[in-house]
């Protein structure tokens, strides 16, 4: 039988994913435009929805960007509210997805579950932005496309690099209970 | 002194004045309370400037890419992509000035509060959310645990990188694929080290036997006269900056 993670275990994860997505912006700011063309913030939001669970991954997607605005100004305050939503479905679905999935390879559930929540997340954070924080003016679906696909195409390459790699690498080394 | 609550709350509504600054006057008076915190607390300046220093080749970074970047209109000279403007320096002298009255802001909360009571003047700020069915007990320690690991994980990474260059990787690669390398090559260790930190820590804390659905302590008072005199200051501080002018 597989254990299963504490509660303890899951807050001191959830503390240490939210402090990554400050902390690891910070050095990926040292390679010009890393953060809008990397993603960086997204990575612990992911891995971290992955190992501790939906509600938790909220937790990370809403306090990890939050915080960093407060601690160093990134990301700006302007585009604060829409990176709290997307980060937050992107917690809630990885969480959602990995406990829903269930097939018998393991690496297509990891998968599954990586590129349905990426996907659910951009759609949820431009409606998002379409409904509150587009001020009046047209959003379009190539100007959401654009934005969330184009832009930080290496950041998507990135997240489906390293994610599962990440999270094979700490199951491994028995640091998560899958 | 000050209690931990009374701290916490200043800190937001000293971010709040922060944000809202855009002209040298509310800076300088920011400045100046920062300066007579200091002094009266009698805090480690060269600890909290540390944070500062570590941080001075982004700031350096964002005031370049600012100015050079931020409009056309107006440039000193134009040369290739480069408009170098004085608005785009002031935008990037602005944020640089926030960041860094938000990193000593923080650092007197860190250096004068304990973490663990931090996590519980956290508790109590947010006690009326406990009325919408919200773990107040477990957001306080994922709050106040988060902020002790953002030290600890700013010092991997600086010996993280040292490693990696001292194995020839280098951050200054060009083309998307040789900058992926390099920053999986930080990234990997990074959460590797950082997961292993934060298994050690939750087992410290069951052997310790930490409950989260426990109350940490009881306070019987939160603020005393001299706290509620604080903040009503700080928020006259917030008042003066939003309807004197100041706030654009």
């Amino acid at each position: 039988m597989e254990a299963i993670m504490s509660e303890i275990k899951k807050i001191v994860i959830t503390a240490l994913s939210v402090a990554l997505c400050i902390v690891l912006p910070m050095a990926f700011h040292a390679v010009p435009k890393a953060g809008i063309l990397y993603l960086p913030m997204h990575l612990p939001v992911l891995l971290g929805g992955l190992i501790v669970g939906p509600l938790y991954g909220i937790v990370i997607g809403l306090l990890g960007p939050l915080l960093s605005s407060l601690l160093t100004g990134m990301p700006p305050s302007a585009i604060l509210p829409t990176m709290m939503i997307e980060l937050a479905l992107y917690g809630l679905f990885t969480g959602l997805f990995i406990k829903v999935i269930n097939t018998k390879w393991e690496a297509v559930n990891l998968y599954s579950a990586l590129v349905l929540a990426m996907v659910a997340g951009r759609i949820g954070a431009g409606i998002a932005k379409a409904l509150f924080f587009t001020s009046g003016q047209s959003y379009s679906i190539a100007a959401w496309a654009t934005g969330y696909f184009v832009t930080g195409i290496a950041g998507i390459i990135i997240q489906l690099i390293a994610v599962p790699f990440l999270y094979y690498a700490l199951s491994k080394a028995k640091l998560i209970t899958k | 002194m000050f209690s931990a609550e009374a701290k916490l709350l200043s800190f937001i509504l000293f971010v709040v004045s922060i944000v809202l600054s855009k002209t040298i006057v509310p800076f300088a008076l920011l400045i100046l309370i920062l300066i007579i915190l200091y002094w009266d607390l009698h805090l480690d300046k060269a600890k909290a400037f540390s944070s500062v220093k570590r941080l001075s080749t982004f700031f350096i970074l964002i005031i370049l890419i600012n100015t050079f970047f931020f409009s056309k209109e107006k440039a000193w000279f134009e040369f290739y992509c480069f408009t170098p403007t004085l608005l785009g320096l002031k935008n990037g002298l602005i944020i640089t000035t926030r960041t860094i009255l938000i990193l000593l802001y923080s650092e007197i909360v860190m250096q004068t509060t304990s973490t663990l009571r931090l996590a519980l003047a956290f508790e109590h700020l947010l006690y009326p959310l406990k009325y919408l069915f919200l773990p107040i007990q477990k957001l306080s320690m994922i709050f106040s645990l988060s902020l002790s690991f953002i030290n600890v994980l700013n010092e991997e990474i600086v010996r993280i990188k040292q490693a990696q260059t001292l194995r020839g990787i280098t951050y200054e690669k060009k083309g998307i694929r040789g900058r992926v390398e390099a920053l999986l090559s930080l990234t990997v260790p990074l959460f590797l080290s950082a997961f292993h930190k934060a298994d050690e820590l939750s087992f410290a804390l069951e052997s310790r036997g930490y409950d989260p659905k426990k109350k940490l302590g009881k306070l019987e008072h939160f603020f005393s006269r001299k706290d509620v005199l604080f903040i009503f200051f700080i928020l006259l501080l917030n008042g003066v900056i939003i309807y004197g002018g100041y706030y654009v």
